[in-house]
């Protein structure tokens, strides 16, 4: 055990002093917040966007459109400007495409001296209206929802008005809508509230961390023992210690890793809770992670999981001296971790479905999508089977990656599938 | 006396190829023992073997009074033929780390490894990472690592390769030295003088099979001895002395002479005094390792 513990802290201290590990602790909270944040800040720093509109139609809708444009659009976002003097309700359609074009294009400025970024020209009637938008932003599809839905608006009102409905009673139809409640057996009072679906939100952030403390291990693991490899420093460690303490010291010194980065993220969370969320959320998602035996099963699922991973992960890095080396298996391995993840939002909506509950019993799924699948409440035998399914394919895979281990740390050959697996038959022996 | 190293039957078979074939030798405690022979003669596989790395195919190796190796490894130093740290650690890290996984505690292991390292020049260099130190420096630190945890059983695989001659000096006699206070050294190596002057007894390897297995003297003995000649005296004076064998000459009419085993070369100087033949240079040669080498083997490398 002293020996397994003396890997473990090296494992854990030499990777805790790199500026890799610092990076990936801050990586999350910043990217979460350029995430969070990112578009916003560049929304409000964009400059307000200048539109006209040229209402050449013969019912005059122009105002309208307007009108319902200035209600519905974000102020910052738009912001409607008279038309130049140069176009009047004299202007043939053709003739006010052309002038507003160069307005948009820039060769021609507003009389306050700004540019134009947006313009439309009008045309038809409220029956049948019909616009041409001349905008620079071709990628932004904002503008042209908001014509669209203004003067969709507009006809609409026309057809109403026309039928006989009078505007007062048009808006008091529109605001009208249908008290919908929604009730589960599985909620606490029958009828759901975001309490109820906290469990769920919560398995999907536990499985998704999950996979994630898997993902970042093995990686970490492989360049670990490439670097062992390369620097000629396993087969000392092999006449120091047994395969056994090596692989578990190596595996629970980079556990302890990403358990620190995670412990890191959920304080930076707690807090980012606490300050922003509405008050009675942080009490009510702990009580979801304590409901169901969401954590028990995560710790289960985890630890067979992690144990799983990454054991072939280092296994194969003991072949390897380079990562390009280890990528014949280890890209195969990436796109079988992939997989669960595809699946990941569906355990959360149908939980129950028959391909779901299949995918579960496959090792490299399990510890996954049954996490996932934990707030929904899955059969117990379904829990108990698989987690005794994960205990016996872990205890086999670390099995086998000790042998394959044994055999790639004495082995000068270049890394391939076949040789991996015979070392596994043969131990290096 | 009870063997620090005992192999019986040793052979290792990977695959079709025979790595190892029917080996057994001892090895006294407190000894200074060479395991000689050519790269691929199975050395390496040899000493992985003795420390349980890799299983015989067939054979019984008993290491410290343990049928197995790895049940002693504590009281076992290794240094590997292929050789490197962990780059970012320092040399005192490196020993209190392998110092530790041999049992020692960190405090000891750390004031053992300061001690070594100063005593091996390396005072300064002892805080910096690994990967700042040059080879030879960074080959005593593997070296001293080894140590550390005072071994009774030391096994070096090649430990002279990428030493220059001065840190191969240094190194024979740390070798001298971990005789003296009771450790039993194994050392393989290719080059057989280091073998010459430090091992009591060696074992001769070629393609994996035992050739020789006693002390130095007695490989040698083996070997004939030459004597060098240059003079007037004609190659057929020189085949009629008493002891010759056969005759050689160089691009610069130097003549060696090859003597029969057993033959003693003031017999043959006497007989060549005696027949008036005219020498300038009559020079007796002992024959090295590296002969006795060449003729327990048979030339095979």
């Amino acid at each position: 055990m002293g020996r397994l513990l003396r890997i473990a802290a090296r494992e854990y201290f030499s990777y805790l002093k790199t500026p890799g590990f610092w990076l990936s602790l801050l990586i999350a909270p910043v990217a979460g917040a350029i995430g969070g944040y990112g578009p916003i800040l560049a929304d409000r720093s964009a400059p307000t966007r200048t539109m006209t509109i040229a209402d050449l139609t013969t019912t005059r809708s122009g105002p309208a459109v307007a009108a319902v444009i200035r209600a519905r659009a974000d102020p910052h976002a738009v912001r409607l400007t008279p038309l130049p003097t140069e176009i009047t309700s004299e202007t043939t359609p053709e003739q006010a495409n052309v002038a507003l074009k160069s307005y948009v294009a820039g060769d021609k400025l507003l009389p306050d001296g700004k540019r134009l970024d947006a313009a439309v020209v009008l045309t038809g009637s409220a029956d049948a209206l019909h616009a041409d938008l001349w905008t620079r932003e071709i990628g932004d599809r904002t503008l042209v929802g908001l014509v669209r839905e203004a003067g969709s608006a507009v006809m609409r009102s026309q057809h109403l008005a026309a039928a006989g409905i009078d505007p007062n009673t048009l808006a008091t139809i529109d605001s009208l809508k249908p008290d919908v409640r929604e009730f589960s057996p599985k909620a606490a009072t029958g009828r759901v509230s975001l309490k109820d679906r906290l469990p769920t939100f919560a398995a999907f952030g536990l499985a998704f961390t999950l996979w994630f403390m898997v993902l970042t291990g093995a990686g970490i693991l492989l360049n670990s023992v490439i670097e062992e490899k390369s620097n000629r420093v396993l087969e000392v460690l092999l006449s120091s210690a047994s395969v056994p303490e090596i692989l578990g010291g190596k595996i629970l010194g980079v556990a302890g890793l990403a358990a620190t980065v995670l412990a890191v993220w959920a304080t930076a969370g707690l807090i980012a809770l606490f300050h922003f969320a509405p008050p009675g959320l942080p009490a009510d998602l702990g009580a979801a992670l304590m409901s169901k035996g969401l954590l028990i099963e995560f710790a289960l699922y985890f630890v067979f999981g992690y144990l799983m991973y990454a054991s072939i992960f280092v296994a194969v890095g003991a072949f390897c001296e380079t990562p390009r080396e280890a990528q014949t298996l280890v890209g195969p391995m990436m796109l079988v971790l992939a997989i669960p993840m595809i699946f990941l939002s569906s355990a959360i909506k149908r939980p129950d479905t028959p391909l779901l509950e299949w995918l579960s019993w496959v090792p490299p799924f399990t510890p996954f999508l049954m996490t996932a699948r934990a707030a929904s409440g899955p059969p117990l035998w379904e829990v108990v089977g698989t987690l005794a399914m994960m205990a016996a394919t872990s205890a086999a895979v670390v099995w086998l990656a000790g042998r394959a281990f044994r055999a790639g740390a004495l082995s000068t050959a270049k890394f391939d599938i076949p040789a991996f697996f015979r070392g596994m038959v043969s131990a290096g022996r | 006396m009870v063997a620090a190293l005992a192999l019986d039957g040793v052979s290792k078979r990977y695959g079709a190829f025979q790595a190892v074939n029917d080996l057994s030798f001892q090895v006294q405690p407190g000894s200074i023992f060479g395991f000689l022979g050519p790269n691929g003669a199975g050395k390496t596989t040899t000493l992985r073997m003795v420390l349980g790395l890799v299983e015989p195919t067939a054979g019984k190796i008993d290491v410290l009074g343990a049928a197995d190796a790895r049940k002693v490894r504590d009281r076992i130093g290794f240094l590997p033929e292929e050789r490197g740290l962990y780059k970012r650690m320092t040399p005192v890290e490196a020993v209190v780390f392998f110092a530790g996984l041999k049992g020692v505690s960190s405090a000891v292991a750390k004031k053992r490894g300061i001690a070594m390292l100063e005593a091996q020049g390396l005072g300064e260099a002892m805080r910096k990472p690994m990967k700042s130190l040059s080879k030879g420096m960074s080959q005593k630190v593997q070296i001293i690592t080894a140590l550390a945890h005072e071994p009774e059983l030391v096994i070096l695989d090649e430990p002279f390769s990428g030493l220059d001659p001065v840190n191969q000096q240094s190194l024979e006699t740390l070798i001298r030295d971990l005789a003296k206070r009771g450790a039993t050294v194994v050392f393989s190596t290719h080059v057989m003088s280091h073998a010459e002057r430090l091992c009591e007894r060696v074992v001769l390897m070629a393609k994996g099979k035992k050739a020789f297995d006693g002390t130095v003297d007695e490989a040698r003995a083996a070997a004939p001895r030459r004597l060098v000649l240059e003079g007037a005296a004609s190659d057929e004076d020189i085949r009629a002395l008493p002891g010759v064998e056969a005759l050689t000459t160089d691009e610069a009419g130097v003549r060696t002479a090859s003597l029969t085993r057993g033959a003693a070369a003031h017999d043959t100087m006497r007989a060549a005094f005696e027949r008036g033949l005219a020498f300038s240079r009559f020079e007796v040669r002992e024959p090295s390792l590296h002969d006795a080498f060449i003729v327990w083997t048979g030339g095979a490398a």
